[in-house]
């Protein structure tokens, strides 16, 4: 177990190294750095100085070390574009990715949970296929799509909230629900299969047999151990919903990292790029090990060896 | 229905409308009639799209922008679909689209899917270091978020069908990598492998004639499957601005057009994310059908 959590450290951290040194690379692949980092709106000795001052006079290998060095130190860098620090343009924009992730997974769930449960109870009955339509579209539906028609449905034509932006409650519920859709199919593909495996095993035909109502059989019995495996893999999820959150947060107008990663992309800002994508890089990272930890300190029947 | 005497559908409450659209659903996945003919229609469209599309894809026709559909009052016969901002047939392009679509999943499959296979059938055929080494590798690329990757790269090298090419590749090559190789591993152990072996088949032909055959049903397989999640991708990229650059017609740029309108124009963003839908639907449920008939124990992937 602790040569697991070792080996699936150790590889978190090479990945981590991985998207610097990828970042790096192809900033130096893309042609004059200086013009990069200025957006081509300096003059040229503001280029110049840009060129000494981010040490792109000394040889390749010193310009890497230095880079690896403030990168170490948390240093991100300044944003292109405005003066504002690449790590507090992150700052501010995190709460709203992290938030809408959040009301996205209790989307999902709230909706999904109770679909698989049921479609598992009555099989073939009408709800079971309703349960796959949902999961089939979910993994069928471009998911930027699906963002603006439900925009022109429920803001445009029956004005029940607003189009875009982030508000009160109400402006979470268009975004998580397209966010949440997609990890639907998913958790109720696997709800069902799970719930069905449960309720084919001895503790619930004993709890059955000795009598017990059939609401309590399903809720005490078969629904807690078929939840186990939903929830890991729900919580799986949230690294996927940090990859899918630039395209939401571009339909949606929402001020988050995702959109501030493609505004930086689109408006030629490199520091802001670098910065966002190794800071979201991490993230997604470091979620899928914390997850793979979790995945096994719950279910002792994973295997160590990989 | 067939065999039980009486005809069920005539009877009203044989089925309700949730039970009916699950019918057609199953109906569907039994005999993949229909998903094989939207396939169908969707590649002969998209290899005979100058034949098929009524317009040029890029034509411009600023006097007849913003034209509805036929089916609306305004609309007319020659623009079935409507128009978009610079009147060009959102018909046409759908049409031209497949064939975006289509040319950039299928190159990307033929390429990372290709080399994955042959990675992964060598990395499980051999094992040891280099199989130590491309597993490490794999897992690097898995776990980096495909988006993001996409976004820095189309910074550097600039937005092109190639530049979308040379993103997802790798991404498709590792998933192709993880599991044909854990399949090789198990035909490894076969007898005929063993016996191969033994009379002294040099390395190339065993893997050429007994391993490749024998996990050639799940490449086609996660091809298939792979498609669909291509097609999202690409479309997604597209629609960001990152993916295939304008004028081209591709589906993720045709929403990204019509978004502006959504209110006014609201075809111009309806129908090329129905055709991403009902492409991507059919290649789903055509792999999920192609997996249970050709590969049965691998229903988990």
């Amino acid at each position: 177990m602790a040569g697991y959590l070792a080996g699936r450290v150790f590889q978190a951290i090479l990945a981590l190294w991985f998207i610097a040194t990828l970042v790096f690379a192809l900033s130096r692949a893309a042609g004059d750095p200086a013009e990069l980092f200025t957006a081509n709106l300096a003059a040229p000795e503001a280029e110049e100085m840009m060129r000494e001052r981010l040490g792109l006079d000394q040889p390749l290998y010193r310009q890497y070390v230095i880079y690896m060095g403030q990168l170490l130190q948390g240093d991100l860098g300044t944003s292109a574009r405005s003066n504002v620090t690449v790590a507090q343009i992150l700052r501010e924009r995190m709460p709203a990715t992290f938030s809408l992730a959040l009301s996205a997974i209790a989307i999902a769930i709230i909706f999904s949970i109770p679909l698989g449960v049921l479609s598992a109870i009555y099989r073939d009955s009408p709800i079971d296929w309703i349960a796959k339509v949902v999961a089939f579209l979910g993994q069928s539906m471009p998911s930027f799509w699906l963002g603006l028609m439900l925009i022109l449905l429920f803001a445009v034509i029956l004005g029940w909230v607003s189009p875009a932006g982030k508000g009160g409650i109400s402006s979470y519920l268009l975004p998580g629900f397209t966010l949440g859709w997609a990890a639907m199919a998913g958790i109720v593909r696997l709800m069902r299969s799970s719930m069905l495996d449960v309720l084919d095993s001895d503790y619930v035909t004993m709890a059955r047999a000795k009598g017990l109502p059939e609401i309590m059989v399903m809720s005490k019995h078969a629904l807690r151990n078929a939840l186990i495996p939903v929830i890991t893999y729900a919580s799986l999820i949230f690294g996927a919903f940090m990859n899918g959150s630039v395209v939401i947060e571009s339909v949606f107008a929402w001020p988050g990292i995702g959109r501030v990663a493609l505004n930086s992309v689109l408006g030629r800002d490199f520091p802001v790029v670098q910065g966002v994508v190794i800071v979201f890089g991490a993230f997604f990272i470091i979620i899928n090990l914390i997850v793979d930890i979790l995945y096994a300190v719950i279910d002792p029947r994973i295997k160590y060896s990989r | 229905m067939a065999g039980t005497g009486t005809d069920l559908s005539l009877e009203p409450t044989a089925l309700t409308w949730p039970g009916r659209v699950g019918a057609a659903l199953s109906a569907l996945r039994r005999a993949p009639l229909v998903t094989s003919t939207v396939l169908a229609v969707l590649l002969c469209s998209a290899i005979f799209a100058p034949i098929v599309a009524p317009h040029t894809p890029t034509q411009i026709d600023v006097g007849n922008s913003f034209s509805p559909p036929v089916w609306h009052e305004d609309g007319s016969w020659s623009n079935l679909l409507g128009t978009d901002k610079l009147g060009r047939d959102v018909l046409s392009r759908l049409i031209y689209g497949a064939r975006v679509s289509l040319t950039l999943s299928l190159l990307i499959i033929l390429i990372g899917g290709g080399s994955g296979t042959f990675l992964g059938i060598l990395s499980g055929y051999l094992g040891k270091t280099a199989d130590a080494i491309l597993q490490r590798f794999v897992e690097l690329i898995l776990a980096l978020p495909t988006i993001l990757v996409a976004l820095v790269f189309v910074f550097t090298f600039g937005t092109s069908f190639t530049s979308v090419m040379f993103v997802l590749s790798p991404f498709l090559a590792a998933r192709f990598i993880r599991i044909i190789r854990g399949e090789t591993l198990t035909v490894r152990e076969r007898d005929y492998v063993a016996i191969a072996q033994v009379i002294g088949s040099p390395t190339h032909r065993i893997l050429w004639r007994h391993i490749l055959p024998n996990v050639f049903n799940t490449v086609i397989v996660l091809a298939t499957l792979e498609v669909g999640h291509l097609i999202l991708l690409e479309s997604s990229l597209s629609f960001l601005g990152v993916g295939v650059p304008p004028p081209n017609p591709a589906w993720g740029l045709m929403v990204s057009d019509g978004r502006e309108f959504i209110t006014s124009a609201y075809w111009i963003t309806l129908f090329p994310g129905l055709a991403i839908l009902i492409t991507v639907l059919s290649l789903n449920l055509f792999g999920d059908w192609l997996r249970d008939t050709l590969d049965p124990r691998r229903r988990q992937l």
